[in-house]
C-alpha cells in the first residue's frame, strides 16, 4: 500500500514537473526577449540547418545581449500557422521564417507588416539580388519580407545510370528509361515527390513552364486545363505504367526519397537544399557515402557532397518539352515581421544582423540555397563544381512562383487531380483538370 | 430514535433543500463552475464557429457573407466527393468495429486461459497513439519494403502490388488500421455487457432446445442492446471526426482518394487558412452528429418505452 502511494506521489510530481515546465517557461522566457518561428530546431539539432540556428543564437546573444527564442514549427505549416495566429490575433511571434511562394496568401489575408520604407533605408538594400528581392515584392510594389536565399529544382542522378548525363526531353528520357528497364527490371529510371502540392513547385510546374504552359494567370485565376499540362499528364502516366518511376513517389512524407538514397532510382528531382537530408546514400554500384553533420557547414562532409566528389553523382536541369527549355521555379526563404508583434524594433535588429555577408553565406551554405546578397554569392563555400552548376540552373532556366490568389489551395487542387490521373489512367485528363480548375476558380469569387 | 423521527428529519431536510426559501439556489451555486467550465469550453466555440462560417477573411478582416460558404460548400466537387469518402469509410468502420469487437467478446466471455493476456493484447493499439499507430501502417504497405505489402506481393498477388498508392487500397488501408486501433474500445464495452446478461436466461433458452445462433439473437442481443446502440452512436462520431491516422497514413491521398470531410477541414481551415469555409465544414459535420445522436437516442428511449 505504501509502495503505491509513494508510485502515485512520484507519478502526481512527474506530471506537475512537465506541466510547470509547458507553461513556465516560455512565459518566463517573455520579458525582454526576440520571440522567433522558424522551421529549425536549434533545441534538438538534427540537420545543418538547425545546427545553423543554435550557434546563430549563440552568436547573437554573445554579441548583441539579446535572448532570442525559437518556436520550431513544422516546415509544411509554418506559414499557415503564422497566418492563424494573426488572424486569431493570438500570439504571434516577432519575427518568423516565410516561404516567398506564399507572399499572395500573406497579402490578401493582411499577416506580415508592410517594410517598404524601411528595407529601402537599408545598407543592404543595394546588395541584394534583384530575383530575391522580387520574390518578397507583391505585385503593387509593397515588400513584405527580407529574402535570405533562394532555392532551385533540378535532377540529381547516379553516374553508374546515366554515364552520359541524364537525357535532356521527356522523350529521350522515355527512351532511355524503357532501356534501363530491360536491362535491370527491379531498378527504377526516376523518383520524386509527385503526389501533394509540394510536387507542383518541385516537378509539375517546371515541366507544364517547358511545354510552354502556365497553371495561373495575371489574376491568380487557375488556367491549367490547357494542351502543355495534358502533355505532362501523358509523360508521367507513362512513367509509372510502365514502372520507370518508383511507386514511393506518389506516397506521402518523404518516403520519395529512398529508392535514390538506396541506388534503386536512377534520377532523382528535388532541391538544392536536399543535399542536407539526403544521408546516408548508396551508388547503384553499392558504394556507400555516410556523411557526418559537424558543427560548422562543410559541403564534403555531407553524403551527397562526397558523392559528387567520388563522381558518382551528378546532377542536372529536369528533362524538359522535345525542343523546349528547362524549367526551375525560384523560391525564397525570408523573414517577415507579422501583424501584432510586439518587439518589432528588436527584430529589425536581428534582420540587420542576419543581412551582414558573413551571416548571410553561413545561412545561405547550411541551408543549401543561393545567398541574397550578392556580396556573399561571391564567397569560396559557392565557387564549388556544384554550387556552379547550381547558379548556372538558377541563372538560365528559373522561373517565378505560379501567382495562384489562393497558392495551396490551387497547388493542391492541381496536384490531386494529376496524381487522380495517374492512379485512374481511364479518367479523361481534360475532363479531369478542368473540373479541378473550375473548383478553383469558383473559390475566389 | 423511532423510524418516524427519523423519516420525518428526512422530510425536513428535503424540503428545506428543494422548496426552502434559504437553499432554494443552492443546488445553482453548486453546479455554476461546471456551467461555466462548460459554456467556455463547449457552447463559445460552437457559437464561435457558427458565427465564422458566415463569414470570409478578406485582407485580415472578417467579413459578414451570410450562408454563401454553405452554398459554395454545397457545390465544390472536393467536398462533396469527401462527404462521400466519410461515408463508405464510416459504414466500414463501424460495421467492421462493432461486429468484430462483439464476436471478440463473445469468444473473452467464455473465460478460457490467459484471458487477461489476451486483452491486454487487443487494448495496446487503442493506447497507441494514432500518429504512431499510422506511421507504422505506412511502413507496412510501403510499395517497395513494407512487410504486408510484401505478403500480399507473394501470396495474394490479386489484392495489388501497389496497394499503398492506388485510391481503393489506400483507403483499404486506412480502414484496416483504424478497425485495428478501435477494436479495442468495442471489444472492451461488449464484454462488459455480456457479463450482465444472467447466465440463467442463456441456460434456460439451452434447455429449451435454443442453438448457438438462436440463443445470441434471440436472448444475449436483446440484453445488450442499449450498448451496443451506445457503441454505435460513439464509433459513429469517432469515424465522422477521424483525422489523426488518414494524416499519418495518407494525407488524405492519393490525390484525395482518403480525404474524408474531417480531412477536408483540417485541409481547408488550417493548412489553406479559409476559416469562413472551414467553420462551415465544421458546423456540418456538426449537424451530421448530432443528428446521429438524435437518431440512437430516440432508438433507445423507444425500446425502453
Amino acid at each position: 500500500m505504501k509502495a503505491r502511494k509513494i508510485a502515485f506521489l512520484v507519478c502526481f510530481a512527474l506530471i506537475g514537473a512537465l506541466v510547470f515546465n509547458a507553461f513556465g517557461s516560455p512565459a518566463a522566457a517573455q520579458g525582454g526577449t526576440l520571440q522567433i518561428w522558424t522551421k529549425f530546431n536549434d533545441q534538438n539539432p538534427q540537420n545543418t540547418q538547425d545546427r545553423w540556428l543554435a550557434d546563430t543564437l549563440a552568436r547573437y546573444r554573445a554579441e548583441k545581449g539579446v535572448e532570442v527564442v525559437n518556436t520550431f514549427q513544422p516546415f509544411d505549416q509554418i506559414n499557415a500557422k503564422l497566418n492563424v495566429a494573426v488572424q486569431a490575433r493570438g500570439e504571434v511571434p516577432d519575427l518568423s521564417y516565410v516561404d516567398s511562394q506564399q507572399l499572395g496568401f500573406f497579402d490578401q489575408n493582411g499577416v506580415l507588416m508592410d517594410l517598404t520604407d524601411w528595407v529601402k533605408s537599408r545598407p543592404w538594400f543595394d546588395d541584394l539580388d534583384e530575383g530575391a528581392l522580387a520574390a518578397c515584392t507583391t505585385p503593387d510594389g509593397k515588400i513584405l519580407c527580407v529574402p535570405s536565399h533562394s532555392a532551385v529544382h533540378f535532377l540529381y542522378y547516379w553516374t553508374d545510370v546515366y554515364p552520359d548525363g541524364v537525357p535532356a526531353t521527356t522523350d529521350a528520357f522515355l527512351a532511355k528509361a524503357a532501356e534501363l528497364k530491360a536491362a535491370k527490371p527491379n531498378a527504377f529510371a526516376f523518383t520524386g515527390k509527385l503526389a501533394e502540392k509540394v510536387s507542383v513547385e518541385r516537378f509539375y510546374y517546371n515541366l507544364i513552364a517547358s511545354y510552354g504552359g502556365q497553371i495561373a494567370d495575371e489574376e491568380g485565376r487557375a488556367v491549367w486545363a490547357n494542351e502543355a499540362t495534358m502533355k505532362v499528364v501523358e509523360f508521367v502516366r507513362e512513367l509509372f505504367a510502365k514502372g520507370y518511376a518508383a511507386q514511393e513517389s506518389l506516397a506521402p512524407a518523404f518516403d520519395n526519397e529512398q529508392p535514390f538514397m538506396r541506388g534503386e532510382a536512377g534520377a532523382f528531382v528535388a532541391g538544392s537544399y536536399s543535399y542536407v537530408y539526403l544521408t546516408p546514400i548508396t551508388a547503384p554500384d553499392g558504394t556507400k557515402f555516410e556523411g557526418e553533420i559537424t558543427g560548422a557547414f562543410d559541403p564534403e562532409a555531407l553524403s551527397v557532397g562526397a558523392a559528387l566528389k567520388a563522381g558518382k553523382l551528378g546532377i542536372a536541369p529536369q528533362f524538359a518539352a522535345p525542343g523546349g527549355k528547362p524549367a526551375s521555379l525560384i523560391l525564397a526563404s525570408a523573414w517577415a515581421i507579422p501583424m501584432g508583434a510586439k518587439n518589432v524594433e528588436a527584430a529589425k535588429a536581428f534582420i540587420d544582423f542576419q543581412m551582414t555577408t558573413a551571416e548571410n553565406i553561413a545561412y545561405s551554405a547550411a541551408y543549401g540555397a543561393f545567398p541574397a546578397l550578392k556580396s556573399a554569392g561571391e564567397a569560396d563555400a559557392f565557387k564549388t563544381p556544384y554550387w556552379t552548376e547550381v547558379a548556372k540552373i538558377q541563372r538560365e532556366y528559373a522561373i517565378p512562383s505560379p501567382t495562384f490568389a489562393d497558392y495551396d489551395k490551387g497547388i493542391t487542387l492541381l496536384a490531386d487531380a494529376i496524381v487522380r490521373l495517374i492512379t485512374n489512367p481511364s479518367l479523361d485528363i481534360m475532363a479531369t483538370l478542368q473540373a479541378a480548375q473550375d473548383e478553383y476558380n469558383a473559390g475566389l469569387e | 430514535m423511532s423510524n418516524l423521527t427519523l423519516s420525518a428529519r428526512a422530510e425536513a431536510v428535503q424540503h428545506s433543500f428543494s422548496g426552502g426559501r434559504k437553499y432554494r439556489w443552492l443546488p445553482l451555486w453548486l453546479l455554476l463552475p461546471s456551467i461555466l467550465v462548460l459554456l467556455a469550453l463547449q457552447v463559445y466555440p460552437t457559437l464561435y464557429s457558427i458565427y465564422l462560417s458566415t463569414t470570409r477573411v478578406r485582407r485580415g478582416e472578417f467579413m459578414y457573407v451570410g450562408l454563401a460558404n454553405f452554398e459554395r460548400l454545397l457545390r465544390t466537387p472536393s467536398f462533396i466527393e469527401s462527404l462521400r469518402t466519410s461515408l463508405v469509410y464510416s459504414t466500414t468502420y463501424i460495421i467492421l468495429t462493432v461486429s468484430l469487437g462483439l464476436m471478440l467478446a463473445l469468444l473473452l466471455n467464455r473465460r478460457f486461459k490467459f484471458t487477461g493476456f489476451y486483452l491486454v493484447i487487443i487494448f495496446i493499439p487503442w493506447v497507441i497513439s494514432e500518429v504512431v499507430a499510422g506511421t507504422m501502417w505506412r511502413w507496412l504497405f510501403q510499395p517497395t519494403y513494407g512487410l504486408l505489402q510484401s505478403w500480399i506481393n507473394l501470396y495474394a498477388p490479386f489484392l495489388g502490388e501497389r496497394l499503398y498508392t492506388t485510391s481503393g487500397g489506400a483507403l483499404a488501408i486506412v480502414i484496416a488500421a483504424a478497425v485495428w486501433r478501435g477494436l479495442a474500445f468495442t471489444t472492451l464495452l461488449s464484454l462488459g455487457a455480456l457479463q450482465t446478461v444472467p447466465q440463467e436466461i442463456i441456460e434456460s433458452a439451452s434447455l429449451d432446445g435454443a442453438s448457438r445462433f438462436q440463443r445470441f439473437f434471440s436472448v444475449i442481443l436483446p440484453q445488450i442492446r442499449p450498448t451496443v446502440l451506445v457503441m454505435i452512436l460513439l464509433t459513429s462520431i469517432q469515424s465522422i471526426n477521424s483525422v489523426g491516422l488518414i494524416f499519418s497514413i495518407t494525407r488524405g491521398g492519393p490525390g484525395g482518394a482518403t480525404r474524408t470531410a474531417a480531412y477536408y477541414l483540417l485541409q481547408i481551415g488550417w493548412e489553406q487558412g479559409d476559416f469562413g469555409t472551414g467553420a462551415a465544414v465544421s458546423v456540418i459535420l456538426f449537424m451530421i452528429n448530432i443528428t446521429l445522436t438524435i437518431a440512437y437516442l430516440s432508438i433507445i428511449g423507444r425500446r425502453r418505452d
